[in-house]
């Protein structure tokens, strides 16, 4: 009985320390390298860089300038404070302004080769006119697709001119032509200038 | 000597009368300028020529001062230069108008179409009823084709008939 006793007692724990090497090990060791070998998320990085994009014309599409540009290995690029200069064939330009962005992937089909824009936090779009009049609508969200040149929410959006003011929740606007539909609960008013 | 005293008092009531209107007059235009509306629908805005155009749809309700309209769509038209409101067009099914004036009874009316403009030389804020139009006051109640209605003053300035009214039984 004593020999079966000294013989078993060392075998448990040896399977015990197996088990726990078996079922803890990986995982420690995944951690050691998660923490000393952080995974490089992006492949590009950029500060304070204008990038002009053309379309398939040769007519300037847009302008991007960032703060910060970071390209991701998935395709997507981050932007943080852009500013978007969007051209009208008329002439005229709107101006986009965010606290951050970013650049999604191309479309994989192909049909649309322009990058859809997501911008988010304070932004702001605003265009004068050749009266000198500022249109400006303020909104926490915009979807902004340059190849259609339009721009969309679903979040409340504000639209200021020198005598209107109107809040809407939703919209739809196509900033070749300047027409801007908002999609619901509409308040506004307007003071004489 | 004794004689010249009631004229130059009517004089300075006149005067005193006149000023009184000048001032409500100035009043009113102050308070016509500024307009408010809602709509639970779509909302378009968009540049025609020389004009700011901005369409409402549903339940759309247009207010200036103590007038209200209520309508199931509505244009506005701005001129785009100076941004100056020049009119307001309300469509519906009837479209409804309502005005009370302090210390006076409401004004009411409908019709298939409103517009709201001041007119320029004259300054007056002009309501055109076209369409079924019916304007009903204290004291009397028209029906026509069409009624142009002057807002500041509650009077009906110009009618298209056919026409038909009553004078309501509180008139003088």
């Amino acid at each position: 009985m004593k020999k079966l006793t000294f013989l078993l007692i060392p075998g448990l724990v040896a399977i015990a320390v197996f088990l726990v090497i078996a079922y803890t090990g990986p995982q420690s060791a995944e951690r050691s390298t998660t923490s000393t070998q952080p995974e490089l998320r992006f492949d590009a990085w950029s500060e304070q860089m204008n990038t002009v994009l053309y379309n398939e014309n040769g007519d300037i599409d847009y302008t991007l300038e960032a703060e910060r540009q970071i390209h991701l290995f998935d395709d997507t690029t981050e932007l943080v404070q852009p500013l978007i200069q969007l051209f009208q064939e008329a002439g005229g330009h709107w101006n986009i302004v965010a606290e951050s962005g970013r650049i999604l992937p191309a479309d994989e089909s192909g049909e649309n080769p322009s990058r859809t824009l997501e911008l988010q936090g304070n932004v702001r779009v605003y265009n004068t006119d050749e009266y000198g009049n500022q249109t400006q609508l303020d909104t926490d969200f915009l979807t902004l697709d340059p190849s259609t040149k339009t721009a969309t929410t679903e979040s409340a959006i504000s639209l200021t001119t020198p005598s209107i003011t109107q809040d809407s929740i939703g919209m739809i606007a196509d900033l070749s032509d300047n027409q801007i539909t908002f999609l619901k609960a509409n308040l506004g008013s307007y003071v004489q200038p | 000597m004794c004689n010249r005293k009631p004229p130059l008092t009517r004089l300075a009531l006149i005067a005193s009368g006149l000023l009184t209107s000048a001032l409500a007059m100035a009043q009113q235009e102050t308070t016509i300028g500024n307009v408010e509306w809602s709509s639970d629908g779509n909302s378009t805005m968009r540049t025609e020529g020389d004009s700011r155009i901005l369409e409402m749809q549903d339940n759309v309700r247009v207010t200036q001062g103590t007038l209200v309209i209520n309508g199931d769509e509505a244009v506005f038209e701005y001129d785009a230069a100076t941004n100056e409101l020049l009119k307001v067009t309300v469509i519906g099914t009837p479209v409804n108008y309502q005005q009370t004036a302090e210390d006076a009874q409401p004004v009411t009316g409908s019709s298939e179409t409103i517009i709201l403009y001041r007119e320029a030389d004259t300054q007056e804020t002009i309501l055109e009823f076209i369409g079924d139009a019916v304007v009903i006051s204290a004291d009397s109640t028209m029906h026509c084709q069409a009624i142009v209605y002057l807002a500041d003053q509650e009077l009906i300035r110009e009618a298209t008939g056919p026409c038909q009214g009553t004078l309501n039984s509180s008139s003088n």
